[in-house]
């Protein structure tokens, strides 16, 4: 029995062409979202905590974590403090100056962050204005403000 | 024989290639219904924004060209003038209003024009997602970097 000649003809050239064209798109499209992962950067954070008399149990080394522990945002690296200053009436008239004995605690924060349209850390956004409670090494710390995040070399 | 295997593959070609066309048209027509929603009839407006009482360290961390987001992440606008003035503190005593301007570098009160891809219908100006844009209205608005309580100061 002669055996069937199968034509490869120009109908099966357009198919195999559309097809290959899809299964092109469809690794593009893959690789596009794959490149969308966002990359892990370096940052540091400068957390300004609220005016006080008490010097909190805060040192150089400790972890900043969020408010139920779940998230570790990064290691203070320093740690400066400054008079709290403020306007008062002093005589009638409107002044700016330092309240005796109150101080204002900054806190340098590095952590590492994925970059994306903003810095996250775990799902939380790490961005400067924002204001929260934070457990800073054995303290639980309420109305600290993140003053400024920028990006460092790791 | 021969002839009915030859009409079969061809009537399973037929049906390979209707797929892959439609396959090929609603790839293409979503493309084309995500172009068509980016252009319709959405202009840019500047939209002045005040972001009152910001440290001056967090002013700092927004740039003009910078893209704002909202809370779920859709671009808001783009910034394309920061104004920064110190901030005015007021205080009430024995019926005088007394202001105090606090030293540069300290708290900042921002004006930032922002244009915003937006269409204008009985004065309203509108989002892309049909928010509408007005003065006097308090939005949380995000940037690469900072975190910005704002006022829409004009729209």
């Amino acid at each position: 029995m002669k055996r069937e000649r199968k034509q490869f003809g120009i109908f099966d050239w357009g198919i195999l062409t559309l097809v290959a064209a899809l299964v092109a798109l469809g690794a593009f499209l893959f690789w596009k979202k794959s490149e969308t992962v966002p990359p892990e950067v370096t940052i540091e954070c400068v957390f300004r905590l609220p005016a006080s008399a008490e010097k909190p149990n805060i040192a150089v080394g400790d972890s900043v974590h969020n408010e139920n522990g779940t998230v570790m945002f990064g290691k203070i690296t320093s740690i400066s403090e400054r008079p709290y200053q403020t306007v008062f009436l002093q005589e009638g008239q409107a002044v700016y100056q330092a309240v005796e004995g109150m101080q204002e605690i900054e806190l340098t924060v590095r952590m590492t962050a994925r970059k994306g349209e903003d810095y996250r850390v775990g799902d939380i956004r790490v961005s400067a204005g924002a204001q929260g409670t934070y457990r800073l090494g054995n303290t639980l710390v309420s109305g600290v403000r993140n003053i400024s995040v920028k990006e460092v070399e790791a | 024989m021969m002839q009915t295997t030859e009409t079969r593959t061809r009537i399973f070609d037929f049906f390979l290639l209707l797929a892959v066309f439609f396959s090929v048209v609603g790839i293409a027509q979503r493309v084309g219904t995500f172009r068509t929603d980016a252009g319709e009839t959405l202009t840019e407006f500047p939209v002045v924004i005040l972001w009152e009482n910001a440290d001056a360290q967090t002013v700092d961390c927004i740039a003009k060209g910078e893209v704002i987001r909202t809370e779920n992440g859709e671009a808001f606008g783009t910034v394309t003038e920061i104004r920064r003035a110190p901030h005015e503190s007021v205080l009430y005593h024995e019926g005088r209003e007394i202001r105090k301007v606090l030293p540069a570098g300290t708290t900042e009160d921002v004006r930032l024009t922002v244009a915003v891809l937006a269409r204008r219908a009985d004065g309203v100006l509108f989002r892309a997602d049909g928010t509408a844009i007005l003065a006097g209205q308090n939005l949380r608005l995000y940037s690469l970097r900072a975190t910005l309580s704002a006022t829409v100061f004009s729209a």
